[in-house]
């Protein structure tokens, strides 16, 4: 078994013998408790951890607005990347999702659910596509100069070429077939984890729950 | 009110999520643990070290974490889990049986090949037994066919078995450590997970688990590469392909993936030594997904709390994965013009 000479026991937890102790602010509790997350809490504990769950989220919009800054940073950091190097950097995904569902989380009030998670994907897709927007942009004005030379057009305004681009981007990770295999599993990845963080917090509480004599004849 | 026990040592009413009474201490699961403890140590004798580490860390999760108990719990675990290391089952019995003894060395190759026959036969038996799980088999199904629209079924079939060879090696390894976990789970789209029942105790242990999905997975795209060569048909070079850059890709030392895991068990200096190498392979061969993981490696070699020693195991395993799993995944798939 262990190598302990002393066999172990099943009878009685060896810990310091402290009485009923709330487990957050850490005074004894004399005659009832309550757990909150399996943990013992006193009355006053209980109603504050209570109170603090109840308090009303920030609100989809501040979600939207939180998320989509987030998201905007990590395409630019995604786009620059490219743009620097020439290399496709995917893994930048999940730190989209992650800093999307962080986002999205801390405006829900840290609490989740299931329309902050379709939100977190959601954005977190769009940041992704949304880096692609400048290559695709460009490559419009490419290919209207070569139209040019045959036959001179009005030009694109540049709005609707951004919005023509955006359309674009979201099916390109689909487009591109055979060769964006491990493309599609990292985008995956980020959504999932946008998904994973906003995730509803439940935090079982129940009590009271009687101590009787035992308090006093445990410390 | 949740339905309270009343304490048979003081009379206190015990919550039912405690698990020893919050006054005098009295465990909530003894005669459980007293069962799961005789079983622990029955199994040690035998010498089954995956049943043993499995009731032992039963135990542990019906012991508040705080007490002498599960503290010596938490040291058995870790001796235990550091055994399994020392005697692999293969390696287990392995002496050469005495009438074979005459033959020489055409006996020790009977021998050594009957061995080989034992452990893919064993892992054959893993594998089917995995689809046996209606979770998996359906939730493939689904991924099936999702892949086969994307690529067609003939692809789409060999990255799913990609997929689950890569699985079912997180779930050998959690099996021989004794660590529950659910069958693995396919999410169109998202790849597929096992999801743990139970933290692993340590570096060492997670490094095991997380690494041993890559190898499972070399082992896959290695075969897939072989059915090329034999038949010549571009579509095995294409998965093999696929297979090679999907582990190599969880190698990547962050989130996560398999290689955060593996990292965790490394020591800086060995961080170091992997990211130089991957940047070295880079430089040679000019794949994107090198210098990501040279850049992230190269990162983890600076980060604060990284142990002190490394695991020599992980170090090996983590370097030999990345070399030969590059190699694989800069091989000409015939059809598919590489930028």
């Amino acid at each position: 078994m262990n190598d302990e000479s002393k066999p172990l026991q099943f009878e009685t937890a060896e810990m310091p013998a402290t009485g009923a102790v709330c487990s957050a602010c850490k005074q004894p509790i004399v005659s009832s408790y309550f757990t909150v997350g399996g943990q013992v809490a006193c009355e006053r504990c209980k109603a504050e951890i209570e109170l603090a769950l109840q308090r009303s989220p920030g609100g989809a919009l501040r979600a939207v607005l939180l998320g989509s800054l987030a998201g905007l940073a990590g395409a630019a950091v995604w786009y620059g990347v490219r743009a620097a190097t020439d290399y496709e950097l995917g893994i930048i995904a999940i730190a989209i999702g992650w800093g999307v569902g962080t986002a999205v989380r801390h405006a829900s009030g840290g609490r989740g659910g299931r329309g902050y998670q379709v939100l977190a994907v959601a954005l977190t897709y769009f940041w992704i596509a949304a880096n692609y927007v400048p290559d695709l942009v460009a490559n419009f004005g490419t290919q209207a100069a070569d139209s040019a030379e045959a036959e001179p057009v009005a030009e694109t305004p540049l709005a609707v070429k951004i919005a023509l681009a955006a359309v674009v981007a979201l099916a390109l990770p689909f487009m591109q077939g055979f060769e964006n295999v491990i493309g599609i599993l990292i985008i995956g990845f980020g959504l999932y984890q946008a998904w994973q963080m906003n995730r509803r917090v439940a935090i079982a509480v129940e009590g009271p729950f009687s101590l009787g004599q035992g308090a006093a004849a445990g410390g | 009110m949740a339905d309270a026990k009343q304490c048979p040592g003081c009379g206190v009413e015990i919550a039912p999520r405690l698990l020893a009474c919050p006054v005098c201490r009295r465990l909530t699961r003894g005669a459980e643990l007293g069962e799961l403890a005789a079983a622990a140590e029955g199994a040690t004798r035998a010498g089954d070290l995956a049943l043993a580490l499995a009731s032992w860390r039963s135990a542990l999760e019906l012991l508040p974490a705080d007490t002498k108990q599960a503290e010596t719990i938490r040291a058995t675990i870790a001796s235990l889990s550091q055994r399994t290391d020392a005697t692999p089952p293969a390696a287990r019995a392995s002496a050469l049986p005495k009438w074979l003894a005459p033959l020489g060395a055409i006996g020790l190759l009977l021998w050594k090949f009957k061995f080989a026959l034992g452990f893919l036969l064993t892992k054959g038996k893993l594998l089917l037994l995995g689809l046996t799980k209606g979770s998996t088999f359906f939730s493939m199904l689904a991924s099936l066919g999702l892949y086969w629209s994307l690529w067609g079924w003939k692809f789409a079939l060999g990255f799913i078995v990609m997929l689950y060879v890569h699985e079912m090696g997180h779930v050998s390894a959690l099996r021989s450590l004794g660590i529950p976990a659910s069958a693995p789970m396919f999410i169109p789209g998202l790849g597929a997970f096992v999801r743990l029942k139970q933290y692993p105790a340590s570096a060492r242990e997670d490094a095991r688990i997380g690494l041993a999905g890559p190898i499972w997975g070399l082992a896959a795209a290695l075969a897939a590469y072989a059915v090329h060569l034999v038949t010549g048909e571009a579509i095995f070079a294409g998965i093999a392909h696929a297979g090679a850059t999907l582990n190599l890709f969880n190698l990547v030392p962050v989130w996560q993936l398999d290689g955060a895991r593996g990292m965790r068990a490394l020591a800086r200096r060995e961080r170091g030594l992997i990211a130089a190498g991957i940047a070295v392979g880079w430089a040679l061969t000019e794949q994107g997904l090198l210098f990501a993981l040279a850049l992230v490696a190269g990162w983890r070699a600076f980060e604060r709390g990284a142990p002190a020693e490394s695991d020599r195991r992980t170090f090996i395993e983590f370097a030999g994965l990345i070399v030969v799993l590059a190699a694989l995944a800069a091989i000409e798939v015939p059809g598919i013009v590489r930028r």
